[in-house]
């Protein structure tokens, strides 16, 4: 990395790079993200700044302005892009603890079963974690450290570091049926909030949709009241001959 | 699975989907997904302007958005929801015929093709008839390239994984099966709920946008002091009416394209946030 490179990274917001990992780019695409962001950003001030010295003051403000927003404007699309994965991710993890659920009552090892899982995940980052923590415990199958940084990887919430923690401790004692049980029982809980909470978003969007379609048709009803005031504007100006 | 904006399928690709359940795209399918579109816009845009020009020009753009945009999602989506019934059923019935110790796995797949219809059915057959001819050995690739045909299903892949496992291990692994068959049906009901919640809201539009028709088309009645030919001076062929139709269009083609891409897909797994 070069000093220009390292100085690109220093403009960065602190959490931008974070954030670009997450969804899948290389350090290098994230520089160069950050650079055309300082581009496009200088551009916009040059012009403002030549308005600025012909004296055309609305003009310069605007592009100050728009200077700001752009610069906002490509962070936020990486925040949104950053959420949207982030979400993913969740729901990969809930869809991957009913999976290992099922597998729970077989009497395969936790790497064989999470070898089975391992192409069903659909986000990248997933796939990866679990190819990690696979990695690490064929290593040591007692790297409890292994199990709580999947946990974390994957979602954020303390489900999810219960859920690896039980898992953990179920290899320990195969025997016990309870522990299984109370596994299946979280992993239930899970992929049916996480569902319940896409069907609710997905629903409350269309409903929106159906909102805004219909307050699109009062345009006309609004329209057609203007016509008749309008008409009767006329009709009371016009002087009756005759 | 919705493909607006996305992937385009050719008339043939259509009508392969349909008839892989049973049933050739009929004067039906035309009907509802472009001549309605077309008579709505088309009446719609008489309503208001009262150009037959425009009239005509508007019902034909009607038409081929619903040719180009409803026509094959529609399409799309009946052999979706018709695949995904099948393979929830064939899930259902194989964890029922599992139950009994003595039907071994092989034996139950045959016994399903009878009960599974249309292009489910087919994959079916040449699965069998892939395990019967090959030994243990290519078991996998049988039930690999079976499970493949439905890859955006994770829950059935995830299924015919463990059935695989029972074929070639001969374990009795019942309790894996019925744990996957009820994620499989919890998804089946939360798609019904979806659903539901569409069509719902679809019927709400639907009455809200009849009513505002209704309104419309009074204003062609004699009301004092509104009448025809005073509809037509001051609203239709007047500026007024002209930008109001043009803000309706943008705006109605704005929200329907957002509206059917959530109409158009029933996945309850993933979220476009």
């Amino acid at each position: 990395m070069n000093k220009v490179q390292i100085f690109i990274k220093k403009t960065m917001e602190k959490d931008f790079l974070e954030m670009t990992k997450f969804i899948g780019l290389t350090t290098e695409e994230a520089i160069n993200i950050q650079f055309q962001r300082i581009m496009v950003g200088i551009l916009y001030f040059a012009i403002a700044v030549f308005f600025l010295t012909q004296q055309l003051w609305t003009a310069a403000a605007l592009f100050f302005g728009m200077t700001v927003i752009v610069y906002r404007l490509r962070y936020s699309r990486v925040q949104s892009a950053y959420k949207n994965a982030r979400y993913n991710q969740q729901i990969s993890y809930s869809i991957f603890a009913r999976l290992v659920d099922t597998y729970l009552d077989s009497r395969l090892s936790l790497y064989a079963i999470f070898q089975k899982i391992l192409s069903r995940l659909k986000t990248e980052q997933s796939r990866e974690s679990l190819s990690r923590l696979m990695g690490r415990i064929q290593d040591d199958s007692e790297d409890k450290e292994a199990f709580k940084e999947f946990a974390s990887e994957l979602s954020v919430t303390d489900n999810a570091q219960n859920f690896m923690m039980t898992l953990y401790y179920s290899q320990m004692a195969p025997e016990d049926k309870n522990v299984v049980k109370e596994l299946g029982q979280m992993a239930v809980k899970e992929v049916f909030d996480s569902i319940s909470e896409i069907v609710e978003i997905k629903s409350a969007r269309i409903e929106k949709n159906g909102r805004h379609f219909l307050m699109v048709s009062f345009i006309l009803l609004v329209g057609i009241l203007m016509a008749m005031a309008i008409m009767y504007f006329n009709q009371v100006m016009t002087p009756i001959t005759g | 699975m919705a493909n607006i904006g996305k992937k385009r399928y050719s008339i043939d690709e259509l009508r392969a989907f349909k008839l892989a359940y049973g049933r050739s795209i009929q004067r039906e399918d035309y009907v509802i997904n472009i001549i309605l579109p077309a008579a709505l816009v088309g009446i719609m845009t008489h309503l208001l302007l009262h150009y037959l020009f425009l009239t005509i020009i508007m019902t034909i753009l009607g038409g081929v958005y619903g040719y180009m945009v409803l026509f094959p999602a529609n399409i799309k989506r009946f052999y979706d929801r018709r695949s995904f019934e099948q393979r929830n059923k064939f899930i259902n019935t194989m964890t029922q015929l599992q139950m009994a110790s003595n039907v071994s796995v092989f034996m139950a797949l045959n016994d399903l093709i009878d009960l599974t219809e249309g292009d489910f059915k087919e994959q079916l057959i040449k699965l069998t008839a892939q395990l019967a001819d090959s030994s243990e050995a290519n078991y996998h690739e049988a039930f690999q390239e079976f499970s493949l045909h439905y890859e955006k299903d994770v829950i059935f892949g995830q299924y015919v994984d463990i059935l695989e496992t029972i074929m070639v291990e001969g374990s009795e692994n019942v309790e894996s099966l019925k744990k996957t068959t009820s994620f499989h049906n919890d998804i089946k009901n939360f798609q019904k709920r979806f659903i539901d919640n569409k069509n719902r809201t679809l019927r709400f539009a639907k009455t809200g946008h009849l009513l505002i028709m209704a309104a419309v088309l009074a204003c062609h009645f004699k009301i004092e002091p509104i009448t025809f030919e005073n509809y037509v001076t001051y609203f239709s062929h007047h500026p007024i009416g002209w930008f109001v139709y043009v803000l309706y269009l943008v705006g109605t083609m704005m929200t329907m394209t957002n509206f059917m891409k959530i109409y158009f897909d029933d996945d309850v797994l993933e979220v476009e946030l």
